[in-house]
C-alpha cells in the first residue's frame, strides 16, 4: 500500500518528499494539512518542509 | 429524465430450468437468472416486494433480496456482479399508495467492480433513495471502479449526504467511480463529495436545490484528480460545485442556474470553484450570471478558477466567458 500512496502524493511532491511522508503516515493531503510544522519536522528537513507548505499549507483551525 | 437513460432491458424474467442441464454444455444448467456478462451475477433489490427477506440468494427475481447492503455480501470483486433495485412509489409528489417503502439504507460499497442500478419506468426520477437517520450517508464508496445509477436521493424525513467516495490507500480505494444518471433532489446536503478519489466520471445527474453542494471537495482534504464532471444540471443549489483542490479535471457542459446570481445578488463562489486546485478545463458550461462587471452575482463572483486552470467559453446570460474567473 505504500507504493500506492506514494505515487499518488508524488503528482505534486518529489517521491524523495513523499516517501517519508507515506512512511511516517502522512500518506494523502489532507493529513499533511491537518499536521502541525513541528511534527512534519520530525520526518522532513526545513527546506522540504517549506516545500511542502507551499503546496499543503497547514490548516487554519 | 436521467433515469430513463439507464440502459437495461425491462422486465427482467429470470430463465427458467425447464429441462436438466445438458452433460458437457456449458450454461445450460445455469440458475442465475438474466446476466450482462459471461461472469457476472444480477442480485435483485425489491423491499417492496411480499414476504421480502434478506435469507435469500437474491439472484431470481421474483425472490428478492430487501436490502442493497445484504446484495452486497453477495457481490465478489470485479465478477461484474451487478445490484438490479427495484422501483418504488416513495417518490415525494406521489399518491403513496403503491410500493410506498423506498430504499432506505446507509451502505457503504467495499466490493470493486459492483453496478448498483435502480431500474424505474423510463421518464421517472429514478428509484427514491432516503437515508435512515440525520446527518446520515446514503452511500459510501471506499471501493475502485462503483457504478451507481438510477437512483432519485432525496433525504425524506431526514437530512444527510447522498453519495461519499474515499481514496486513503489503506482500505478505502474509491478511484474510478461513476455516478450517472441520478437525481439529486432539494432535501439533500451535500449530494457528491470526493474525497483523494481520482477518475471519477459524474455525468447526465440533475441536482435540484441541493441545500450545501452538488459536488463537493472539502478544502482541508485531499482534493480530487483526473475526473470528469459533464452534462449535470445543477439548479440553484446552495453551491453547485465547491471543487477545492481538484487538478487535472474536465468541468464541461454542465447547466448551472443561480438565482441570486441571476438577480444580481451576492453569490460568492456559489457557482464554480475550483481554488487550491491546478490545471483544469472548465469550458462549456451555461452558466445564470453576468460577464464580470465588476457587481454582485457575476462571473467573478458566482466563480473563481485556480491560476492553471482554462475556463474556455462558458456561456453566460449576456455572451460567452473569455477570462478565467476571480
Amino acid at each position: 500500500m505504500t507504493q500506492k500512496q506514494t505515487d499518488k502524493l508524488a503528482k505534486w511532491l518529489d517521491v524523495r518528499i513523499a516517501s517519508p511522508l507515506v512512511e511516517a503516515g502522512y500518506t494523502s493531503p489532507k493529513l499533511i494539512k491537518a499536521a502541525t510544522d513541528e511534527d512534519l519536522g520530525d520526518v522532513l528537513s526545513q527546506e522540504d518542509l517549506s516545500t511542502v507548505r507551499g503546496i499543503f499549507p497547514e490548516n487554519q483551525s | 429524465m436521467p433515469s430513463s437513460d439507464v440502459l437495461w432491458n425491462l422486465p427482467l424474467v429470470r430463465q427458467k430450468i425447464f429441462y436438466p442441464g445438458q452433460f458437457g454444455v456449458p450454461g445450460t444448467d445455469s440458475e442465475r437468472g438474466l446476466r450482462t456478462d459471461v461472469n457476472g451475477t444480477v442480485f435483485y433489490v425489491d423491499p417492496n416486494a411480499s414476504g421480502v427477506t434478506d435469507l435469500r440468494d437474491g439472484t431470481d427475481p421474483e425472490c428478492p433480496l430487501q436490502t442493497v447492503a445484504a446484495a452486497l455480501t453477495h457481490c465478489q470483486p470485479y465478477r461484474n456482479d451487478v445490484i438490479a433495485v427495484m422501483a418504488n412509489g416513495a417518490w415525494q409528489y406521489g399518491e403513496n399508495l403503491y410500493r410506498t417503502t423506498p430504499v432506505t439504507e446507509q451502505i457503504t460499497v467495499t466490493v470493486p467492480g459492483v453496478r448498483i442500478v435502480g431500474l424505474y419506468p423510463p421518464g421517472s426520477v429514478g428509484v427514491p433513495w432516503v437515508p435512515t437517520a440525520n446527518g446520515g450517508v446514503m452511500i459510501t464508496v471506499e471501493a475502485l471502479d462503483v457504478l451507481i445509477e438510477g437512483f432519485a436521493f432525496t433525504s425524506g424525513t431526514y437530512s444527510g449526504d447522498a453519495i461519499y467516495a474515499e481514496w486513503d490507500g489503506a482500505t478505502k480505494f474509491a478511484d474510478n467511480l461513476t455516478v450517472r444518471n441520478c437525481v439529486f433532489d432539494d432535501t439533500v446536503d451535500k449530494a457528491i463529495q470526493l474525497e483523494y478519489a481520482w477518475y471519477c466520471d459524474i455525468h447526465h445527474n440533475w441536482f435540484v436545490e441541493c441545500d450545501e453542494h452538488g459536488v463537493y471537495i472539502d478544502p482541508a482534504g485531499s482534493g480530487a484528480a483526473y475526473s470528469h464532471i459533464h452534462d449535470n444540471i445543477f439548479h440553484d443549489c446552495a453551491v453547485a460545485m465547491a471543487l477545492s483542490g481538484l487538478d487535472n479535471s474536465w468541468v464541461v457542459e454542465n447547466i448551472v442556474y443561480n438565482s441570486s446570481a441571476q438577480s444580481g445578488a451576492a453569490a460568492t463562489d456559489e457557482g464554480i470553484l475550483t481554488t487550491g486546485g491546478q490545471s483544469n478545463i472548465v469550458a462549456r458550461n451555461i452558466i445564470s450570471c453576468l460577464l464580470p462587471v465588476p457587481a454582485n452575482g457575476d462571473y467573478d463572483d458566482l466563480n473563481t478558477a485556480a491560476a492553471t486552470d482554462a475556463w474556455i467559453g462558458n456561456e453566460l446570460m449576456n455572451g460567452p466567458s473569455v477570462t478565467n474567473p476571480t
